[in-house]
């Protein structure tokens, strides 16, 4: 692990000095990590392609602005691809800003239907949302932002918020209700 | 009211562990080639487009070059050829080499040589057939005194047109030099040696 810290440390070094070999050794460095983050907002690969490659572009440029002290690398570029997979969503759709919940439905679902499914399937379940209640899921359910944090990246009010991830659970129970034996 | 259900928690988990398609490469090109227009490097080695990029338009002008300067040389070497392959000026004989001198009224030779090009209305020049055969000795060399010998009329050649009108019926040019049948050759008192050609001085030659 520390060897690992010295090698991100000089990467990060010659990034700064927009140094291309460096670039790329870091790119590749957090391709695994970035890569799973991206897939989450996307419908398909090519989605999560034009996620990462805006999402490295942000990163190399603003790589001067990083502060090791605030917090760590991995936050750092795991909130930059956060931030560009919800832009990503919200070029395709609108957020519905007209629907206001107060409370969040929890509807039954069979969790062990859930635990034999694997991550592909499940994903596949997951990009069938709607655009706007997909982002919202994921930032909710996977991200574990809350609605507050979540009306202030994606411009929506909470009770927005809390329509989308009741309609997200609706929809996956229905889905996970074909999936039993 | 923002607590996630055991199933999110289950599907957050699951997603922790997608698997990761391989397209490093073609996501690293993209980026590469946007940071090459947005952040260009210092030596701006790498073209936009990365190394999978066609080779740099810099070559490519390059070579177009040099093919344009290749053609140009070739045209200019061309003419340059075709310029050299024009019939030569008639060469004129050194300053250095004497003009035989040629006593008796005998045509002078010019030291002009003539080409196969040469008009038809320039008198044709007789080559000197020596009585002797030729040898080494009796080539012609310039400072030595050359030997002129008359040819017989069969070696008569081509004369100028008025000059042929001059002639008496039957007479054969030799040299330009008409000579009659039957009369005496020479002048009495004159030897061989007088026929003798010596060349010229140069502040001698009349041009």
């Amino acid at each position: 692990m520390l060897v690992l810290e010295q090698d991100i440390d000089q990467l990060l070094k010659g990034c700064r000095n927009n140094e291309r070999l460096a670039q790329e050794g870091l790119f590749r460095q957090f391709y695994s990590f970035a890569m799973g983050i991206a897939m989450r907002y996307s419908r398909d690969e090519q989605d999560a392609c034009d996620i990462m490659s805006q999402a490295f572009v942000k990163i190399f440029k603003s790589i001067h602005s990083f502060d090791s002290s605030k917090g760590s690398l991995h936050a750092w570029i795991k909130k930059i691809v956060s931030n560009e997979g919800l832009d990503h969503i919200k070029s395709r759709s609108r957020f519905s800003a007209n629907v206001e919940l107060e409370k969040v439905e929890e509807p039954q679902v069979n969790n062990a239907a859930l635990e034999d499914m694997g991550a592909e399937e499940i994903m596949e379940i997951v990009k069938k949302l709607p655009p706007a209640t997909h982002a919202v899921f994921v930032l909710y359910a996977i991200e574990g932002y809350n609605h507050r944090e979540i009306s202030e990246k994606t411009g929506i009010s909470e009770g927005t918020s809390k329509w989308h991830l009741s309609e997200a659970r609706k929809f996956l129970q229905k889905q996970l209700e074909h999936l039993k034996p | 009211m923002d607590q996630r259900t055991p199933y999110e928690l289950i599907i957050a988990e699951k997603l922790q562990n997608i698997p990761i398609p391989d397209m490093a490469d073609q996501i690293w090109s993209r980026v590469k080639f946007q940071l090459d227009i947005d952040m260009p490097t210092d030596d701006d080695s790498d073209p936009p487009g990365g190394g999978q990029t066609p080779p740099d338009t810099g070559f490519y002008l390059g070579g177009v070059g040099l093919l344009v300067l290749a053609a140009i040389l070739a045209v200019f070497h061309a003419r340059s050829l075709s310029g050299n392959q024009e019939p030569a000026p008639a060469a004129i004989v050194p300053a250095s080499n004497p003009q035989p001198e040629i006593k008796s009224g005998v045509t002078e030779k010019s030291g002009a040589i003539k080409t196969p090009s040469a008009p038809a209305s320039v008198a044709r020049y007789r080559e000197y057939i020596p009585a002797t055969p030729l040898t080494g000795d009796s080539v012609f060399v310039a400072g030595e005194e050359p030997r002129v010998t008359l040819l017989p009329d069969s070696f008569a050649t081509e004369t100028s047109p008025d000059l042929k009108n001059d002639l008496p019926p039957g007479a054969a040019l030799t040299d330009s030099v008409p000579v009659i049948p039957g009369k005496k050759r020479g002048v009495s008192g004159i030897t061989e040696n007088d026929y003798r050609i010596v060349p010229k001085k140069k502040d001698q030659q009349p041009y």
